[in-house]
């Protein structure tokens, strides 16, 4: 009985084509929007935007790099509020002259990747590459776009994506190109590979390793986060005077998030001025449609389910067009953007479904069983 | 004699209007009883929806008492109203009052949306009391698209979907022109005729009273028995 119901306003809204195809359109942009700015806000656990808000930055002080020290790694991981240290390493090839490759082999996990930005000008995240794939597994490396390695004495080559790399016994598959300006320059060619494999690479070769710095990643919800952000960060900038501290405070923070979260404020008013600018007209127009209903033995929730159901159905419909019309956005904008998390996408719609049936249930209720029978019959005789 | 079906004793009903207070039921009385064929004429204004409104619970009276199947209606709740309404009645209005949004097929079946019915069966049952009156051809048409006499069968049909023991019908042809006007009376008596359905039925129109009929008229509040009928 319910699902008849439900199913009749369905198919009532449908009827009434204009109106559900303009309330649709609405609601795609507000969910579109809606979603836009909580991927931010939320989704911000797996991109760089983490580090800028939740992250601590270690850099050597007066160099570019340090040698590697484990012992270092294992002590910051220790302190309160300290969820993960990552340290952005790296084996110097042409130490090797055997090799024959001039290059800096930079180590990455691409479990981490959105953690590899010490900087404007040092940034390995996904949002650096120009072309190609971030690397997923091992055996596949990254490139700088401006890398020309040497082969021999007097032979280079220049690789580009689907290439393939020989270094001693190891082939390496090329998947994708850096920007070239967001690797330190200096006439250093790059080649950004797993992390397993640089290490292997390392102990055959016995190499030695370098750091460019450390990424500490505080605990805590992002907007938690923050406040211990600058508390961890005073510590740490007070302990190792040896290194730059770099983080953002919680006013940084803040104000990088604000637009967002204006936006996102937005669509939620937005939610609710639609949902309730669809009850009324639906009432208005459907006025007469459910003074009849009632009169014909419908009970006033019944009716209620009924305009439920033609605003669930724009609302869940716009939703989808809204996905949609991110996807669609995203392709032909040729960005690299924050992936949609499935976490997004369900409080997304939560929040919309909520947002819109609020204004719309109290007007509904205070319509429909304001109507009398015999009020609703009189008011259509005339 | 059995039980009639309704019992009304001494009805008053007043409205407010512009300032001052009309009666437009004075004490009345009326007794229907079940199959019966009654007609309630009078001129515009005076009071037959009221009347039919008090008949079928959706108003109450100011004083009085009326009885359906010797319960008093009078005392009942909305709610009980509205179930007494649901199970046992059918109303037909002068203006059709079909849903646009729904088609002829859909309209039918309204009513009994929302029960515990299964589709088929719902369906089965709008096929049924649209052959009979004659719309079968025009199951998927909205209303917008059926001429008035047309739209007051599928109204029919509508009251009828849910077995009422009477139907209410509210000058059902003053919106027709003559044809469809004797097509629907002659719907109305057949139904009452074949399914021994109540229908009580008002009108302006004196000439719509055939001789077999209960024909009581309304007059300055007051209602009177013109001819009897069976009884
Ligand atoms: N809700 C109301 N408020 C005020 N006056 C009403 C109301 N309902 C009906 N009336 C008045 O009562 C009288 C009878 O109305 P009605 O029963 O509709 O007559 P009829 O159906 O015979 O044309 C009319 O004068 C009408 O204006
Ligand atoms: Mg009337």
């Amino acid at each position: 009985m319910r699902r008849r119901i439900l199913l009749t306003g369905i198919r009532i809204i449908t009827r009434a084509k204009r109106r559900a195809i303009v309330f649709v359109i609405l609601f795609t942009f507000i969910s579109g929007l809606m979603l836009f700015s909580l991927n931010f806000v939320w989704d911000a656990h797996s991109t760089t935007l983490l580090v800028q808000s939740k992250g601590i930055i270690l850099r050597p002080k007066g160099f570019t790099y340090v040698s590697y020290d484990e012992n270092l790694e294992e002590k910051l991981a220790r302190y309160d509020d300290v969820e993960k240290v990552v340290a952005v390493w790296f084996v110097n090839l042409s130490e090797l002259e055997d090799l024959g490759v001039n290059a800096i082999m930079v180590a990455v996990n691409p479990d981490n990747k959105w953690c590899y930005v010490l900087s404007e000008s040092f940034d390995l995240s996904p949002s650096s590459l120009r072309e190609g794939d971030y690397i997923a597994r091992e055996g596949e490396i990254m490139l700088s776009s401006a890398n020309v390695l040497n082969i021999s004495k007097n032979a280079t080559v220049s690789l580009r994506p689907s290439s393939i790399l020989k270094i001693g016994k190891y082939s390496f598959h090329v998947v994708g190109m850096l920007s070239e300006d967001k690797l330190p320059n200096g006439g250093m060619n790059w080649i950004i590979a797993h992390e397993s494999d640089v290490k292997r690479i390392c102990e055959k070769y016995g190499l030695q390793k370098y750091v460019f710095g450390y990424i500490v990643i505080v605990e805590g919800w992002l907007f938690s986060g923050w406040d211990n952000v600058e508390r961890v960060g005073i510590l740490l900038k007070n302990e190792y005077k040896d290194f730059e501290v770099i983080y953002a405070s919680a006013n940084d923070n803040y104000r990088l998030f604000s637009p967002m979260i204006v936006l996102f404020a937005f669509s939620v008013f937005g939610c609710l001025i639609v949902g309730a600018l669809f009850s009324y007209l639906d009432i208005r127009l459907r006025k007469r449609s459910l003074a009849i209903l009632r009169s014909l033995g419908w009970s006033t929730g019944n009716l209620r389910l009924l305009t439920l159901a033609e605003l669930l159905f724009v609302t869940i419909l716009g939703f989808f067009f809204g996905l949609l019309a991110l996807a669609i956005y995203r392709l032909f904008t040729a960005q690299i953007y924050v992936p949609l998390s499935v976490y997004t996408v369900l409080i997304s719609f939560v929040v919309i479904m909520v947002s819109t049936q609020v204004p719309g249930g109290y007007l509904y209720q205070r319509s429909i069983t304001k109507v009398k029978p015999v009020d609703a019959l009189r008011l259509i005789e005339r | 004699m059995s039980e009639p079906l309704f019992e009304v004793r001494d009805v008053v009903k007043r409205y407010e209007k512009e300032g001052r207070e009309i009666t437009v039921l004075d004490k009345v009385n009326l007794s229907i009883g079940l199959g019966d064929f009654v007609v309630i004429v009078g001129a515009t204004g005076s009071g037959k929806t009221t009347l039919i409104n008090i008949l079928s619970g959706l108003d109450k009276p100011d004083s009085g008492k009326v009885y359906f199947e010797g319960e008093d209606m009078t005392r009942m709740s909305e709610e009980e109203l509205a179930d007494l309404r649901r199970e046992n009645m059918g109303f037909v209005f002068q203006h059709f009052n079909l849903i646009p949004e729904f088609t002829a097929l859909e309209n039918v079946e309204s009513p009994l949306y929302p029960t515990k019915l299964s589709d088929r069966e719902i369906r089965t049952r709008a096929l049924k009391v649209l052959e009979l009156v004659g719309m079968t051809h025009r199951v998927n048409h909205y209303p917008d698209e059926l001429s008035g006499g047309e739209k007051q069968k599928i109204a029919i049909a509508r009251a009828l979907i849910t077995n009422p023991v009477v139907i209410f019908a509210d000058e059902p042809t003053a919106a027709l022109d003559p044809q469809s006007e004797k097509e629907v009376i002659w719907l109305l008596r057949e139904i009452n005729r074949k399914r021994r359905t109540t229908i009580i039925l008002a009108t302006h129109n004196r000439a719509l009273a055939s001789s077999t009929d209960k024909v009581f008229e309304l007059k300055n509040g007051k209602l009177v028995r013109v001819s009897g009928g069976r009884t």
